[in-house]
């Protein structure tokens, strides 16, 4: 009976010693759809309307960065489309009071890795490749890790330079 | 990083940039519309991408062109601009360290004001200008007192404005002050010419050059200009080898690259220039009466007497007198710490002689333009001095100069400064006089700001804002308007901003040459290339005779033969002073004593017998009647009679260093004047010997000199004809082989370095810690051997010569680096480069150990900068940190960019479009950068180049860089003392 209790003991122990590490993963686990303060549907934009991601990620094809859109492009068409949804009204409220939409990260590449979205844009890497269904979604979701071997394996299909330094800065 | 594009740097700049606080100021008004852009239009800018904006250097006089990049709204590298007259492309280190300053810790944020307690408040610029207003007009009486204005050297705009300003209140008085001026050759073509000013020196058409004491290289008027000139000159092959020949008290720069270079103590140079004039007064092509008067003012300058004093033969001077008179066009110029004597003026008419004599004039040496504009003296300043002991002086206001540090008394300017009531200081960066004045007002550092400015005559050149004002500082321009305002009761004119004035100031340039070109076209011009070069003015210059009268004809002075003078010295590192709060000038390497972040006191060996002392003992010296105690330092090729000490020892109070914030020597002068141009000697104050007190470790980067023989850095003899030397070439080892052989399908880089044209002036160091963003690691790491540049300048010997080598990372094709990593982190790239990745390291420094160039570094730990200096780094390098191996990538982010640049527009790379920073920054663009694939590359010819040849062949790692021999005079003397 005793000896029931120590096994009892020792198995509770490492069992909440595991909750605790399975806890402790999932709270590191970075969120794979991060909310935003405007809920921005994809879908309606890139999907529906079939608006060219280029449009608002203004600098997907001249810069190594995309480039995330501020209010005031937002507000050139929302001045007058859709003035009446509720997230419309959000992104209003925010460009009158002169805010900046504080767009929360959904991928973050290495500080010692260089990626030029333009090289990739111009090289007809679309950019559902890399991001996912995007026209399906609605804020943006990471379906990728973007690690170095999801990177490469791409490298090698299209027979894209693979010398360290191509990415490693 | 921010990839919005609600933060582009223009948007900023419209907001802030230009006007800065101007706005908050009483009298400021709202502007409607920017009055000068930039280049590219705010809406065409992105992030990510880098934009260079051409801009002016103001780090010293020279006011060399640099261009400036700019990532995301942060200025984060300076470089030379190629197209521009005065550098060619080269940026010298100080240049390049202005990046330090506009992001320094020590950076005043906001103005400050004196309170009650006596304490420096941050107040608002409302304020201060109230308090400063308030404080002008309550002294604007009748009997009101001066109000004085000591700015630093201005030329273009500011210096129109502060003389617009001048001339309409008379209670107003401006003097600008530089430590290092050129007033004795003012002074001296004054007299000889009746030509106030100095001329413009072209180094690159001379032949022969006789230095007297000119620190060439390090700072002597446009030192990157002249570097430039000298190396262009030593490589125009005409059968008569090119020759520096320098007379000079302790070694220096341009002494190490002289292929004579006589060493002599102070005073001397004085004898051996007149007796020189006097010698080649004998056969000149001067009218007969003018050239008696002369000989009879230099009749008892004799060669003899020079001989005696400075202790080189007669023959010897003979010689450098015919070689100026028959290698032509020549050159003689006299300068530096030695040549700043009572009888500067003296010297400096000798030199005109010398020069009229050999038939210079309109060759290598012109008044078509004047270089620098004129600076006040140092009897101006004390003159303002004495006014202000006297209580005439209501106001002081001190424009981005340290009176403190530049004047020979630093407790007289103290107690001067007690005397005004109200003293003011215009500074982008706290110096150590900052305590001292009752309000500071922050200016725009010269990055951010717009303005004109005119190093040379006829040579407009643009500063613009690259960055938004992170301080709430205003143009200094626009400073001195409002402070004029506060004087004036009426308005001022020009009433409205300083950009206005200086829109103005541009359109009237656009006027004389350019009248029927837009302002807007004329902007674009000005923005593109740098500035306006006008037209020169000729100008003939012909020798008054009357200028004979001011050669003394009693006998000189000089120090007794025996005695030790104290000697401040300029420096490449530290020029005169004023960079000192800037960590990559600490730790780059003194290319003479190879030290880093010590400023010792230099005694040659004799000295140090009699002394009894070695290097790194603490000595206590008897001085200028102080005593200090300062390292001694035994540099070779100083002369016995002169203890030599650099100036600019951190005395920041940025800088953590501190051992000898108060010895400067320059604060230890024996107070000789030079009464014909009324500036202060630097030499006469007798050093004596007091004792060691103690010993310290100096920093010292390279622990020898000798080569032991294993042929490191090599020179090449040519003979008086231009035959040069033949050499064996490089036999191939060819040995069976572990490892295949790489392939190099595209490209293949490799460099090649020339020795002839390296001077060691570690501008590329630099340039690679600002590119690379390389770590200071502090002098506590360094003498623990661990630093951390890239790029190091060793200075050899061999064959008795100097000669200076960049060390870099050799990319070899055979790498013993890359055999030993455990972990593929140091492997070959198909484009020929040792590549290292950093995030793959794990620190086992085997690398390290195997490699016989010593060019790798480890990080030691994780090592900080102190914010915002981080600002500066380049993006598109990583930030290493502890346990990483790190070393040159031949710039791998460059010739990414430029790859990617090139398939964009759908075209192969053109030679010379990468150039590694090294390369860039060099101002006697020594090094060739390229790709050896394409047989035309520059680099591909040079690198079959007869003098060439790679470090440590006989271990058969097969360098991808190319060094080529250091081209010498067969006959050449000097420094094989070294």
């Amino acid at each position: 009976m005793k000896n029931l209790a120590v096994y009892g003991m020792v198995i509770a122990w490492f069992a909440a010693v595991a909750l605790a590490v399975i806890a402790f993963g999932l709270m590191q686990k970075p969120t794979l759809r991060p909310a935003q303060p405007v809920e921005f549907p994809h879908r309606i934009h890139a999907g529906d309307l079939g608006m060219q991601c280029t449009d608002c990620h203004l600098y997907a094809e001249k810069s190594i960065y995309a480039g995330l859109p501020g209010a005031e492009l937002c507000m050139s068409c929302h001045e007058a489309v859709a003035t009446d949804k509720p997230e419309v009204i959000k992104l209003t409220e925010l460009y009158q009071t002169g805010k900046s939409v504080e767009w929360v990260r959904v991928y973050q590449s290495k500080p010692h890795v260089y990626f030029s979205h333009r090289r990739h844009v111009l090289s007809n890497v679309k950019c559902q490749e890399c991001h996912g269904p995007v026209e399906l979604m609605t804020t943006a979701q990471q379906v990728t890790d973007m690690g170095m071997g999801w990177c490469v394996q791409c490298h090698r299909r299209r027979g894209a330079p693979r010398e360290c330094v191509t990415c490693h800065k | 990083m921010n990839k919005k594009n609600t933060l582009s740097r223009r948007r900023f700049l419209k907001s802030t940039g230009l006007m800065g606080a101007g706005a908050m100021l009483p009298l400021g008004r709202s502007r409607a519309g920017v009055i000068l852009r930039g280049l590219i239009p705010d809406e065409e800018i992105i992030p990510g991408i880098s934009y260079w904006l051409n801009s002016t250097c103001a780090e010293c006089s020279a006011g060399c062109g640099v261009k400036v990049r700019v990532r995301e709204g942060n200025a984060v590298k300076i470089e030379g601009n190629e197209q521009h007259p005065i550098n060619h492309g080269g940026l010298c280190a100080r240049g390049q360290s202005a990046l330090q300053a506009l992001y320094s810790p020590a950076r005043i944020r906001s103005p400050l004001l004196r309170n009650n307690e006596g304490q420096l408040a941050a107040v608002s610029w409302f304020d201060a200008m109230d308090k400063l207003g308030a404080r002008l007009r309550v002294s604007s009486g009748r009997n009101a007192g001066k109000v004085a204005i000591l700015t630093r050297h201005v030329t273009g705009s500011l210096k129109a404005l502060l003389d617009s300003q001048t001339s309409s209140l008379p209670r107003l008085k401006v003097i600008s002050h530089e430590l290092t001026d050129y007033a004795a050759m003012s002074a001296a073509n004054k007299l000889c010419f009746g030509i106030e000013g100095i001329p413009t020196y072209s180094l690159d058409r001379v032949r022969s050059i006789v230095s007297f004491g000119a620190d060439l290289f390090e700072t002597w008027l446009s030192p990157v200009s002249n570097a430039y000139g000298f190396a262009e000159a030593r490589h125009v092959v005409d059968g008569m080898p090119w020759r520096l020949i320098q007379f000079e008290s302790h070694l220096s720069l341009t002494g190490a690259n002289a292929d004579e270079r006589y060493c002599c103590p102070p005073g001397a140079e004085t004898l051996i220039v007149l007796a020189i004039a006097h010698e080649m007064l004998k056969n000149s092509a001067m009218p007969p009466e003018q050239a008696e008067k002369w000989r009879r003012a230099l009749q008892s300058f004799s060669m003899e007497r020079a001989a005696r004093a400075s202790g080189v033969s007669v023959d010897t001077l003979m010689g450098v007198a015919n070689r100026l008179r028959n290698q032509t066009p020549s050159l003689a110029v006299a300068g530096g710490p030695t040549c700043r004597s009572k009888y500067g003026t003296v010297i400096q008419i000798g030199v005109n002689l010398i020069n009229i004599a050999a038939g210079n004039y309109g060759k290598t040496l012109s008044f078509e333009r004047f270089e620098h504009a004129p600076v006040g003296t140092h009897r101006q300043l004390t003159d303002l001095v004495e006014e202000m002991e006297a209580g005439r002086v209501e106001a002081l206001i001190v424009h981005d100069t340290n009176p403190e540090f530049a004047f020979p008394e630093p407790e007289r300017w103290r107690a001067a400064v007690k005397r005004v009531p109200l003293t003011v200081q215009l500074a982008p960066v706290r110096d150590s006089a900052s305590e001292s004045y009752d309000i500071i007002l922050p200016i725009h550092h010269w990055l951010e700001r717009w303005d004109l400015v005119e190093p040379r005559s006829g040579l407009h050149c643009v500063q613009q804002p690259t960055i938004a004002p992170w301080c709430d500082s205003v143009h200094p321009g626009e400073a001195f308007l409002q402070i004029m305002n506060a004087l004036m009761e009426k308005r001022p004119e020009p009433n409205g901003h300083y950009e206005e004035f200086l829109r103005g100031q541009w359109n009237k340039i656009r006027g004389g040459e350019s009248a029927n070109v837009e302002f807007d076209d004329f902007w674009q011009e000005v923005l593109a290339s740098g500035g306006y070069w006008e037209r020169p003015t000729a100008r003939n210059v012909q020798l008054d005779a009357r200028a004979a009268d001011a050669i003394p004809s009693v006998e000189l002075a000089f120090p007794e033969p025996g005695t030790i003078t104290a000697l401040p010295i300029t420096t490449i590192r530290y020029g005169d002073g004023r960079q000192t709060g800037r960590p990559w000038l600490h730790e780059m390497p003194d290319p003479i004593t190879t030290l880093v972040w010590d400023t010792p006191l230099l005694i040659s060996p004799e000295t140090a017998k009699k002394w009894k002392c070695r290097s790194g003992d603490m000595v206590r010296i008897e001085c200028g009647g102080d005593t200090i105690t300062v390292p001694a330092y035994v540099q070779p090729g100083t002369s016995d009679a002169v203890a030599a000490m650099p100036l600019g020892v951190p005395s920041n109070a940025y800088a953590q260093y501190h051992y000898a914030a108060d010895s400067h020597l320059l604060h230890r002068l024996a107070g000789h004047i030079d009464t014909s141009s009324g500036s202060i000697s630097w030499v006469g104050a007798p050093v004596e010997f007091k004792g060691v007190v103690g010993r310290v470790r100096l920093a010292r980067l390279q622990g020898h000199n000798s080569q032991k023989g294993r042929g490191i850095a090599q020179t090449t003899a040519i003979s008086e004809t231009g035959q040069s030397e033949q050499h064996p070439a490089e036999e191939a080892i060819v040995e069976a082989d572990l490892y295949p052989k790489h392939e190099h399908p595209v490209h293949d880089w490799g460099m090649v370095i020339d020795l002839s044209r390296c001077i060691g002036c570690g501008a590329c160091a630099v340039a690679c810690q600002a590119e690379n963003n390389i770590y200071v690691v502090g002098r506590k790491q360094c003498l623990n051997g661990r630093e951390l540049s890239w790029l190091r300048i060793e200075r050899f010997i061999d064959r008795g010569r100097i000669v200076f080598l960049p060390m870099l990372c050799q990319h070899c094709e055979h790498a013993p680096c890359e055999t030993v990593c455990p972990v593929y982190a140091a492997l070959h790239s198909s484009e020929g480069l040792n590549q290292q990745i950093y995030n793959r390291c794990v620190g086992t420094r085997y690398c390290a150990n195997n490699c016989p160039y010593k060019v790798r570094r480890f990080n030691w730990f994780t090592y900080k900068v102190d914010p915002p200096l981080e600002r500066q780094f380049n993006p598109d390098v990583s930030i290493r940190t502890r346990g990483i191996m790190e070393k040159c990538t031949f710039c791998v982010q460059r010739i990414r960019e430029h790859k990617e640049i090139a398939k964009v527009e759908g075209r192969a790379l053109r030679d010379g479009e990468v150039v590694p920073a090294c390369a860039q920054s060099c101002p006697t663009h020594a090094i060739t950068f390229g790709d050896l694939n394409d047989g035309t590359s520059e680099v591909a010819t040079r690198f079959s180049d007869p003098r060439g040849y790679t470090i440590f062949s006989e271990l058969n790692t097969q360098p991808s860089i190319v060094y080529l021999r250091r081209e010498c005079l067969a006959d050449g003397t000097g420094t094989e003392s070294v």
